[in-house]
């Protein structure tokens, strides 16, 4: 391969890993945001999310039976998964999230950290065997079933479902910023995140946006876990602790607060992955742990991340 | 209030202690389940009654408080006489013994973590990463170096705190969550490494790591008809003590005082002239120091130490040690030590859900308890003031 298709090898694996960690770290901007929390379940609802859209897959044919065509099966089971899980992590943010953010910060995370392994185990033990590795069912075969599924760019392949997963990324961040800056929901959300009781003041339902918070972020990680089942066909149990360090990490080199800092650290921690893994001799091993050096890097030589505003203490 | 005699404290003393002492073996011995339950009626009940009866508890209170240094000598003399009085009482002593040595090992290990977290501040989320570093410092170092483990041991807590040193001196700049997070992502790194590290073994781990040769005393030999688990009993036990005694001074002096204010209020403390940092970094190599040689204790005893023993769920173990019996309170962590890590093994058939219950405790913990089952107590220095109020 020549030099140029190595790089354009390394940027597509990296953008295509970037989307599922924008995704993760745009939940907990979100959240930061409207509840002082860092609210590390978020990688466990993510996993949950994984096999909530395994589930649906698994009632395909019933589905297919109702008379759904096939386009018409792979939105329902977007949508659906996307509402259900929003609507788990809303239940989530009602039960534990809430009552923990008052406290520090750091209590908070613990709580949530605490929660989050709760999550995980309550999946293993009680989801049909699962504490093995599931296989993803695919979702996207039949739409490319007379192409050669892929075509060559000097000399690298893309498939043409990695494509769509980056036309759905790049379109549900569009949408969720058109959401957050110009409807009045988002005007909301902004208004809840900067100042709770003049937004109360105003007239805003801080719970009511505190929950559809919650509901828009788990939604989001529903999205990024079916793009992350369809990328890697297999899913684990605890596959959302990684996940949830990643997205919080990648928030936090963005900026927290920042929803286009959580994008653009979504892809600085994935880029980075990818370039370790294609350049340190055994990268792929230590990849990770060269994207968490470098978040280490970031915290310390610029904590309020890439776009983030200077935070002073205050007494 | 009528005026009592010393022997009469002292006799209330050792009573309680001795009902406590007697009740914990019979929890050991009776195999069923149902021991556990009744176990928490009578807690429920004492809890009543101390309700109820105020006066006759805070008559036991008082003579525990103007008997502090009997109460913990005999303590002490109970503890030692663990293994041969358990021999009699319970027949699978052995077993018990094991768990008891386990619970002290996390007792040392969440004692570190308590000076950091409870009376610092620091919210140290790789406790695991550290014990870990001490348990293969030990392992590697007797494994292929064939060091005794005078050294292995304090060279555990050593490496730990030369790796503190190493990860905390450049995020001093980091504050609270950013704190927390960075020590959360070394905690992963940790992991991440050891399994693809291949001078440790990888995931396969350290194995066959030499038993502990003191001064010529093999501690695989069993003294006194006994089982060869004692020695390692008395060796933490008497760490643990140790530890206790440093913790304890530490936090009753000038220095946890400091460490307190750095706690309550850092930008306060700073302005009075205390170099928050430099205290910092103190309490985290000491904190690490101990978890080093929990680890590292560990190690020589089990003989086998792999990545998955060192896991944020065993940081969240003994994070959850610090919160349940309430962070900055010495007595709190060794209760605390008791309840999660010897009371589940009487619960063999939740076994499978107990990382479960480990995450929802700690969830619940912070929700409803947030100070723990025995909060901290002010400060009181002046004894005049504290009759008045």
């Amino acid at each position: 391969m020549s030099g140029f298709a190595v790089i354009l090898q390394i940027l597509f694996n990296g953008i295509m890993l970037g989307i599922q960690y924008s995704m993760i770290a745009v939940g907990f901007t979100l959240f930061r945001g409207v509840l002082n929390v860092l609210n590390f379940s978020h990688g466990d609802v993510f996993m949950v999310g994984a096999f909530i859209s395994m589930t649906l897959m698994g009632a395909f044919g019933v589905m297919s039976a109702a008379g759904l065509s096939y386009i018409g099966l792979i939105i329902v089971i977007f949508i659906l998964s996307m509402i259900l899980l929003g609507i788990i992590g809303v239940i989530f943010e009602r039960l534990a999230v809430k009552p923990v953010s008052k406290g520090p910060v750091t209590m908070s995370l613990l709580a949530t950290l605490g929660l989050g392994i709760a999550i995980r185990e309550a999946v293993r033990l009680f989801y049909p065997r699962g504490g093995e590795s599931k296989k993803f069912p695919e979702l996207f075969h039949k739409l490319f079933e007379g192409t050669k599924g892929a075509f060559e760019f000097s000399g690298v392949i893309f498939r043409y479902e990695n494509i769509l997963f980056l036309i759905i990324g790049v379109a549900v961040v569009l949408i969720l910023a058109f959401f957050i800056n110009k409807t009045k929901m988002g005007l909301a959300i902004r208004a809840v995140a900067q100042d709770a009781e003049c937004a109360l003041m105003m007239g805003v339902n801080k719970d009511f946006i505190i929950d559809l918070t919650f509901f828009i972020g788990s939604a989001l990680a529903a999205l990024a876990a079916i793009l992350y089942g369809l990328y890697y066909n297999t899913i684990v149990f605890d596959m959302g602790a990684l996940m949830g360090v990643i997205g919080l990490s990648a928030a936090v080199v963005g900026g927290l607060g920042n929803i286009y800092g959580a994008i653009i650290g979504g892809f600085v921690f994935s880029l980075t992955e990818a370039l370790s893994a294609a350049l340190i001799p055994r990268g792929s091993e230590f990849m990770d742990v060269v994207a968490f050096a470098v978040v280490i890097l970031f915290l310390i030589f610029r904590p309020s991340g890439i776009l983030g505003e200077k935070v002073f203490e205050r007494v | 209030m009528m005026k009592k005699n010393r022997f009469f404290d002292k006799f209330i003393v050792a009573l309680v202690e001795l009902i406590v002492y007697f009740y914990i073996m019979i929890f050991f011995r009776v195999e069923s389940v149902w021991i556990l339950i009744i176990t928490v009626i009578l807690l429920g009940v004492i809890f009543y009654l101390s309700k109820k009866f105020k006066k006759t508890f805070e008559l036991i209170n008082d003579s525990f408080t103007k008997n502090s240094k009997f109460a913990t000598f005999l303590i002490v003399i109970l503890m030692i006489a663990f293994p041969f009085v358990s021999k009699l009482i319970v027949p699978l002593y052995i077993y018990w013994l094991l768990i008891t040595i386990q619970t002290f090992i996390f007792a040392i290990v969440a004692l570190g973590l308590n000076f950091q977290a409870g009376t610092t501040g620091v919210m140290n989320l790789s406790s695991a990463a550290f014990y870990g570093v001490g348990a293969y410092t030990a392992g590697y170092l007797a494994l292929h170096y064939k060091l005794p483990a005078i050294l292995t041991i304090p060279l555990g807590g050593i490496a730990a705190s030369i790796f503190g040193l190493l990860l905390f001196i450049p995020i001093f700049r980091a504050r609270g969550q950013y704190f927390a997070l960075i020590t959360l992502a070394f905690g992963y790194m940790f992991v991440l490494s050891l399994n693809n590290l291949n001078f440790v073994g990888g995931p396969q781990g350290l194995k066959n790591i030499p038993p502990i040769n003191l001064f010529g005393y093999n501690f695989q030999k069993a003294p006194f008809g006994t089982h060869f688990y004692v020695n390692y009993y008395y060796l933490v036990l008497i760490i643990l003590l140790i530890a206790l005694l440093i913790f304890q001074r530490l936090y009753n002096s000038w220095i946890g005082l400091t460490l307190n204010y750095i706690r309550d209020d850092e930008p306060a403390a700073k302005g009075c002239g205390v170099s928050t940092n430099k205290w910092k970094l103190m309490t985290l190599l000491i904190g690490n120091f101990f978890m080093g040689i929990g680890g590292a204790i560990y190690a020589h005893m089990i003989g086998f130490i792999s990545p998955p023993n060192f896991t944020l769920t065993i940081s969240l173990l003994i994070i959850s040690i610090v919160l349940l019996g309430g962070s900055d309170n010495i007595i709190g962590v060794l209760v605390g030590a008791f309840i999660l890590v010897l009371i589940p093994e009487k619960l063999r058939v939740i076994t499978e859900y107990r990382v479960m219950l480990y995450g929802l405790l700690i969830v619940l913990i912070l929700i409803f308890r947030p100070k723990g089952l025995i909060p901290f107590k002010e400060r009181i220095y002046d004894k005049v003031i504290a009759k008045e109020n």
